[in-house]
């Protein structure tokens, strides 16, 4: 019973994750295709603790762990590397 | 005690699942950067860590909720940090607030 | 479950494709990512979990930051950017691959399961209780060598290529500097952890050394100069010490017996060693790979000639 509610969380946050891939796809400037990958990668996160706890399978919780642990390298590496507020505004 | 268990389960997860939805919803539908960084750290904090107990709840092993404390902990502070550090480069760039 | 399953193998799909179509350079890489991400959520519903780590610290850490430092270095050595009219169209090739991955459906499923799988029968001769980390190191010990081998032939041609080069810096903060604080030693215990892990349960060296990459990449992010920037002592007998110390147990094993046929009984021990210079190898590679170029000592630095 408790298995079919995870799944069914596990679904709901994969449909959130949906909802973020159109604001990567259709974002108007990098930032927004960021934060939408950030959330995604929490996204991730929420399905595999969900699935989880639907199926039981503790090493799951390991994968979610070791994205959690690198949710920030690559917002890091955006703010670093692309995200450069003298030189205009680019999208390519 | 296991109806309590049950419902607590219930309600930790379905809460979390809707700031979850709620986040990428805001994502997709506020006006700006700061508004939407707003959003996306709900699903951050609150959303993961309702559900994280809702999981460490059902499954009861110490070990594996002492993992989804870690979990969380780091995925709020990756999240902390990300809002802060894309909010300052928006700022630096000169985005003022959206006012209706 | 079939439905949340089928939901994944769509929205890949829809994800490949729009990672390459168009022309925005930026929304590749941030789809590419999430590409990952998926990836590793659909290894994990297969029950490959050392693919799903393995892809989880690859693809969340050190392809990301690597694609971006390699689109920042592009627009910033490129001439010109000469869009010739639109992108090309994925039509052919969608076609295509649809077609292949049907035929390949119609054989796969088309076969007889296996009666006795090979592995699981021969387990025990291998020394360790997981049956990947049986395969890479102990089955086909040659292959995993000759990977090592390849990516230190990458760290190789990437310091040949140029001196590191120095893009402008973001001033770092100290929110950054503290997450730091938390996130690397996290990242150090959890790759030791996987390391020593891979024996009996999913983990093993590529995803311990993908792990203390990314941790080697937000240092290298933080610090100007990060830690690959200047020579130092450590580099190259870091970035050498995975392939050494496999090719010297493979020629001690060839003395002895048979070549990368361990001990009897001292198998793990071997493997472990093995697995931890691999590690160690394949962090500082992947750090050498995302600082793109070979260290330069400070005061020879020069500006702007011949390199971005």
């Amino acid at each position: 019973m408790r298995e079919a509610l995870f799944l069914v969380v596990a679904a709901v946050i994969l449909f959130s994750i949906l909802l973020g891939l159109v604001r990567v796809v259709f974002g108007n400037e990098p930032v927004d295709r960021m934060m939408a990958a950030q959330l995604l990668g929490t996204g991730g996160v929420g399905v595999l603790v969900a699935l989880a706890a639907a199926t039981g399978e503790a090493v799951l919780v390991d994968v979610a762990l070791v994205f959690a642990a690198l949710a920030s390298v690559t917002v890091v590496a955006f703010i670093h590397r692309i995200w450069r507020v003298g030189e205009g505004p680019r999208d390519d | 005690m296991t109806e309590l268990l049950d419902a607590a389960v219930l309600l930790l997860a379905v809460t979390g699942a809707i700031f979850f939805l709620g986040g990428s919803l805001g994502l997709l539908r506020f006006p700006d950067v700061y508004t939407r960084l707003h959003a996306l750290t709900k699903a951050d904090n609150v959303g993961l860590g309702l559900l994280a107990l809702g999981a460490a709840l059902h499954l009861g092993d110490p070990w594996l909720i002492g993992r989804l404390a870690l979990l969380w902990i780091l995925v709020m502070a990756a999240g902390t940090v990300s809002c802060h550090l894309l909010a300052r480069e928006a700022h630096r760039e000169g985005r003022t607030s959206w006012r209706r | 479950m079939v439905v949340l399953d089928a939901l994944l193998a769509l929205v890949l799909a829809g994800v490949a494709v729009a990672t390459l179509n168009g022309l925005r350079r930026f929304r590749a890489v941030v789809l590419f990512v999430v590409f990952g991400l998926l990836l590793a959520l659909i290894w994990a519903r297969l029950g490959a979990v050392d693919l799903a780590l393995a892809e989880a610290a690859i693809g969340a850490g050190v392809t990301g930051a690597l694609l971006m430092a390699a689109l920042d270095r592009l627009r910033r050595t490129e001439s010109s950017r000469a869009v010739a009219g639109s992108a090309p169209s994925l039509w052919p090739v969608v076609l295509v691959a649809l077609a292949a991955a049907t035929v390949g459906m119609v054989a796969v499923l088309s076969l007889e399961p296996a009666g006795r799988p090979p592995v699981a029968f021969h387990l025990g001769a291998s020394g360790v209780d997981h049956p990947v980390t049986a395969v890479l190191l102990a089955f086909r010990a040659w292959d995993t060598l000759l990977e090592v081998a390849v990516l230190v032939a990458a760290g190789v041609a990437v310091r040949a290529v140029g001196v590191v080069p120095s893009p402008p810096s973001t001033e770092a903060g100290p929110l950054q500097a503290g997450l730091l604080r938390l996130v690397v030693p996290v990242l150090v215990v959890l790759a030791v952890y996987l390391l020593w892990r891979g024996s009996h349960a999913p983990g093993g060296a590529f995803q311990a050394g993908a792990l203390l990459a990314a941790a080697g990449v937000l240092v290298q992010l933080t610090r100007v100069p990060g830690p690959m920037d200047r020579p130092a002592l450590w580099q190259r007998p870091a970035e050498t010490i995975g392939l050494a110390v496999f090719t010297a147990a493979a020629l001690i094993t060839a003395a002895l017996d048979v070549p990368l046929a361990w001990p009897e009984g001292w198998s793990k021990l071997w493997i472990l060693t093995i697995e931890a210079g691999a590690a160690i190898s394949i962090a500082v590679l992947l750090m050498r790979l995302f600082a793109g170029g070979a260290p330069v000592a400070a005061a020879t630095s020069d500006p702007g000639k011949g390199r971005s």
